[in-house]
């Protein structure tokens, strides 16, 4: 009903005047209705008549024609229609021509991933860096209520040493497994070179001044065994950790020896394993006490000192470069010792 | 539209079939009602032609895919809208196109042929056309394609709804303001 009290409302009315088949409304019509109805009618009537005014022009009609039909109706006609309509589209739109751009640049990277995908490249390891003092995960404090320092957590060095551990494993597997096609090429023949080793440390030995060591084969096998298991070690992780420390506790019996290549044999390989994080207590005990003893500027210090991670120069260790020069003649312990230093040099660069 | 073209007088079905003639008496006899259309709707007379050719293409192209259960008037207007909105959105990146009400509209100005209605009567009808078309084109966007398809063209409020993509409800309302505004504009015009 509307405010006339009339049933219809305006909109009803409008429709009426409109179109015919809403004839079942005029039935509802009062007579106020009816006239706006009659009033609606004739403004509709002109409205129609003056929009119907003109005549067709024949010859743009037949431009009109000509230019539909000769469309391409085709694929190429479609592909045509869809190119401009792309074209459009990004002309009038600057977030489409970002997106369009966007994904051109995904598509252009696709190749680029591809090769990276295929040609196997083992992804970097994950390293935590964490240089200087670290961050406390917590406020201090203030200094004048010394009865709460006992609420403050300790970090133990034992934890930045494990850190430091399994980072150096982390970046040697990487290494490793970076020169796994290296493998067909070369052959590391481990057990070899450390027999080889073992042999000419002898030699060695004797020019220190220390009497001549038959080295025993039992002993040479102990050695080639602690440091084949250390290499498996590097090289799989914990599952060769077992293996390791059996291998050690054979090398261990050599350690304070009448047969003093032996003993630094022993101690190298004891340190490495430390290094690694592979070394048991008993074995942790000896090292520290032949370190304790040994004098700062010793000749084979370097052998038993852990830096960093791996020993800096194991295995190209000063007793090494000497069983080298002795090997061959035109060459001197110092002239190796320098090659190899620029090499470790670089390396640690 | 000056004639009906449903039922057997379908130009597309028979351009479908293979027939162009319905088609090319559908585009000489409707091509006024198109420009009329547009014209009202907004726009220089160059750009109404070229909304009226690509209304004409897309019908064309559109023949294969054109089903005749739809009514023809209803297909064709909905064709003319889209064309009309893709026109308004290109000409939202160059600067709108502002309806021009003081075109002369001489471009427009019918044919004098043998059987049309005398000169003075022309004029006249032209005079009325004029009125009608600046007063439609002083309403907003929304309520001015309404007015051309609900009152001009005579289509039902359900096909409008269907091409304008509202509610018939708010079609309803729509073509109610638009009438109520165009009479109080017209009275003063005195053609209403």
């Amino acid at each position: 009903m509307n405010s006339k009290g009339s049933p219809l409302d305006p909109e009803s009315l409008t429709e009426l005047a409109l179109h015919d088949d809403a004839g079942s409304l005029r039935n509802v019509c009062d007579e106020s209705d009816l006239s706006e109805l009659a009033e609606l009618k004739a403004f509709v009537s002109a409205c129609r008549e003056a929009a119907a005014a003109g005549t067709a022009d024949s010859a743009l009609a037949d431009q009109m024609l000509s230019v539909a039909q000769s469309e391409d109706l085709s694929w190429r006609g479609d592909l045509r229609l869809l190119g401009g309509f792309v074209r459009d589209g990004l002309r009038s739109s600057a977030l489409l021509r970002l997106a369009a751009a966007s994904l051109l640049l995904h598509i252009a990277a696709v190749p680029v991933l591809a090769f990276f995908v295929f040609t196997g490249e083992p992804a970097l390891p994950e390293f935590r860096v964490e240089l200087g003092d670290r961050e406390l995960p917590y406020a201090l404090p203030d200094s004048s209520h010394s009865d709460d320092r006992s609420e403050v957590e300790v970090v133990e060095q034992e934890a930045l040493n494990t850190l430091l551990v399994e980072n150096t494993l982390r970046w040697s597997r990487w290494q490793v497994s970076i020169t796994e096609h290296l493998r067909e090429e070369v052959s590391l023949g481990a057990p070899v070179w450390l027999l080889e080793r073992a042999g000419i440390l002898w030699g060695s030995a004797r020019d220190e001044g220390l009497a001549p060591l038959e080295i025993s084969n039992h002993t040479s096998a102990a050695f080639i065994r602690a440091e084949s298991a250390l290499d498996e070690f590097l090289t799989l992780g914990p599952a060769a950790r077992e293996k390791s420390k059996l291998a050690l506790r054979d090398v261990l019996q050599f350690v304070g020896s009448p047969e003093a290549p032996a003993t630094w044999l022993a101690l190298s390989s004891i340190a490495r394993a430390e290094s690694y994080g592979v070394v048991h207590p008993e074995a942790a005990e000896v090292l520290k006490l032949a370190r304790s003893s040994m004098p700062a500027g010793h000749r084979y210090r370097a052998l038993l000192e852990v830096d960093g991670d791996l020993r800096r120069r194991m295995p190209i260790d000063p007793l090494w470069v000497a069983a080298l020069a002795e090997l061959d003649p035109t060459s001197t312990p110092g002239t190796w010792l320098k090659s190899f230093e620029e090499i470790t040099e670089l390396g640690a660069r | 539209m000056k004639k009906s073209w449903d039922g057997e007088q379908d130009p597309l079905a028979a351009l479908a079939a293979g027939d162009p003639e319905l088609f090319e008496a559908f585009v000489r006899t409707e091509m006024v009602t198109l420009l009329g259309f547009f014209r009202r709707l907004g726009g220089s007379q160059d750009e109404i032609e070229d909304l009226v050719q690509d209304t004409i293409v897309k019908l064309f192209r559109s023949a294969n895919m054109y089903s005749s259960s739809d009514r023809f008037e209803a297909y064709v207007f909905r064709a003319a809208r889209n064309v009309w909105i893709d026109s308004r959105r290109r000409a939202g990146v160059r600067g709108a196109v502002a309806p021009k009400a003081d075109d002369d509209g001489a471009d427009f100005m019918p044919n004098v042929e043998g059987g049309e209605p005398e000169p003075f009567e022309q004029i006249e009808a032209m005079e009325r056309s004029e009125i009608l078309m600046r007063a439609v084109q002083r309403l907003d966007d929304a309520h001015r394609i309404v007015f051309e398809l609900g009152v001009i063209q005579g289509l039902s409020y359900s096909e409008v709804s269907d091409i304008a993509g509202v509610p018939v409800g708010t079609i309803k309302s729509r073509v109610h303001n638009a009438v109520r505004k165009l009479r109080d504009m017209l009275d003063l015009e005195g053609l209403s």
